[in-house]
């Protein structure tokens, strides 16, 4: 390992890191305190108003961690599967996009006005064409996903700087090495970028799509609850749902650091 | 290492841009030769077309008329045999110093390991041994077109054509840099063609200096810089040194005068 001119710094670093935690720490309890204490002073109706401490104990004690893990696979795979066709789209057409400005010319105007669309309006259609079954969510998860990375590829491929590619000339640079170490690596930070936001708003239609369009599901799961009374359950699997967003960016950004060990790559 | 080319001649070279309002002439009929191992300055007013110029000698643009060859051969593409080093910072952010003077070489066919080798080597004669493996970011301003004359010269091309390459830095880094550059091809014996807007980097590098005058720019100067080489620091203090500079900013002045005369006739 190279410590290197910075191996004096690494003690207070690693300090600076754990104090920034504790601090991050210290704010949310804070606000699972002021949340417990409203709900305690105000809402004195049960199943209102759940306090944290109904939710968690609703959580350890109260919910089959099977069936939560279950919704939360069903969810998460439903995600995966969509935001990939999301992908592979956006990235393909954005790439066209990109490099040919007659395509771009002529597919714009349609991208524009389908983009504002929310992937909440297609539910009726998707549950008319695709049934109450797993093609609905993945075609409205591919819906919400699609757009954000369309324009971020197209964004990205138009951000190669020109003396790069005068660089390129000067070399005589074949198509190939031009797109592999010009063009992607250009390319790569808004395209990540692009995943994460369509990662993002994936996470927000699965869970909109689960409760119309699916049986199964952390969408499912709260929806059915919400029927069944217990606050505490549609709350606790909100939290899962607020867990697992996280998670997934925060691992869509390690993913994003590990692929541009040049770039830096903000929350 | 020897070059056995190198020698860059242009023939009555003019060129032009299409513009709103019908062609905007930037070159008109240059004609000079450079010979192999020489080190040409050329220097003009702002916008007169010297980057353009320095395109058309290296083949990344064709002039609109004329011609230019290197070793009687016309230039008619981009090729092996010249290389670049660009105004802007040029470097790929996304590679290391080592990866990026690499680069050029794998670009001309070269096996991944020799390129390394060579990448190495040269990082080492620009003096930035130790630093392969940092990115672009994480190195200095002078350090960044250091990397940039590795990559142009790795290749070991007969020419190199230097567009205001140390136009970024800081007077002391400039002055560095180019006892660097003359140092460099003091071994390597290249052909360089450097353009500047700086009379005092022309005199000091060049064998020879070129004025061009106002857009459309012609040759209007010619100028022989008779200074012994190897060519220390402290040349620029004596009186032969200072001499060249005024007589180049008595060029340069009369070439904008006589153009703003024109401009007024018009």
């Amino acid at each position: 390992m190279n410590l290197g001119r910075f191996g004096g710094a690494i003690l207070p670093r690693i300090n600076l890191k754990w104090r920034r935690i504790a601090a991050q720490l210290s704010v949310v309890v804070a606000f699972l305190c002021i949340w417990q204490f409203v709900g305690m002073a105000y809402f004195t109706e049960s199943g209102v108003f759940p306090t944290p401490t109904e939710v968690f104990s609703a959580l350890v004690n109260e919910i089959p961690l099977d069936l939560l893990l279950r919704d939360a696979f069903f969810s998460v795979t439903r995600v995966v599967i969509g935001v990939s066709l999301a992908a592979a789209c956006g990235v393909g057409l954005g790439a066209l996009m990109g490099c040919f400005r007659t395509i771009e010319y002529l597919m714009s105007p349609m991208v524009e006005i389908l983009r504002p669309i929310s992937p909440i309006a297609w539910i009726p259609m998707a549950i008319l064409w695709f049934g109450v079954d797993e093609g609905s969510a993945w075609f409205i998860i591919f819906m919400a996903a699609f757009f954000p990375i369309l324009t971020n590829t197209v964004v990205g491929v138009h951000s190669i700087n020109p003396v790069h590619r005068e660089l390129a000339r000067s070399l005589s640079l074949s198509k190939g090495l031009y797109l592999l170490h010009i063009v992607v690596p250009t390319t790569l930070p808004s395209l990540v970028a692009g995943l994460r936001i369509g990662l993002g708003i994936g996470w927000m239609a699965v869970i909109a799509a689960e409760m119309v369009a699916a049986q199964s599901g952390l969408g499912y799961f709260i929806q059915l609850n919400r029927f069944l009374l217990r606050s505490e359950w549609v709350l606790a699997g909100m939290l899962v749902i607020g867990v697992i967003g996280y998670s997934m960016n925060y691992a869509a950004m390690y993913v994003g650091r590990r692929l541009m060990p040049w770039a830096r790559v903000d929350a | 290492m020897s070059h056995p080319g190198g020698q860059l001649e242009a023939r009555h070279v003019s060129d032009s841009f299409p513009v709103e309002d019908g062609v905007l002439e930037v070159l008109n009929d240059i004609t000079f030769s450079v010979s192999q191992g020489e080190i040409v300055g050329v220097i003009g007013p702002s916008g007169c077309g010297k980057s353009t110029l320095l395109r058309n000698l290296g083949g990344l643009r064709l002039p609109k008329q004329g011609r230019v060859f290197l070793d009687g051969e016309p230039v008619l593409a981009p090729s092996a045999r010249v290389s670049f080093m660009f105004q802007e910072d040029s470097l790929l952010p996304w590679k290391t110093a080592e990866k990026n003077v690499a680069f050029s070489l794998i670009a001309g066919g070269c096996s991944a390991a020799e390129a390394t080798e060579r990448a190495r080597e040269y990082l080492d004669l620009v003096g930035l041994a130790g630093f392969d493996d940092y990115y672009p970011a994480s190195l200095s301003g002078g350090m960044k077109q250091r990397v940039a004359l590795a990559r142009a010269l790795c290749t070991e091309p007969e020419v190199t054509l230097m567009d205001e390459p140390l136009g970024a830095l800081d007077a002391e880094l400039r002055e560095q840099m180019q006892s660097e550059i003359l140092r460099i091809q003091h071994r390597l014996k290249h052909t360089v063609v450097i353009v500047s807007h700086s009379i005092d980097e022309v005199v000091f590098l060049s064998d020879r200096v070129m004025v061009l005058g106002p857009r459309p720019a012609q040759i209007v100067e010619e100028i022989e810089i008779c200074l012994p080489r190897p060519r220390p620091r402290a040349i620029r203090g004596s009186p032969e040194f200072l001499d060249l500079e005024a007589n180049l900013w008595n060029c340069l002045a009369t070439a904008r005068e006589n153009a703003g005369q024109s401009a007024g006739e018009r």
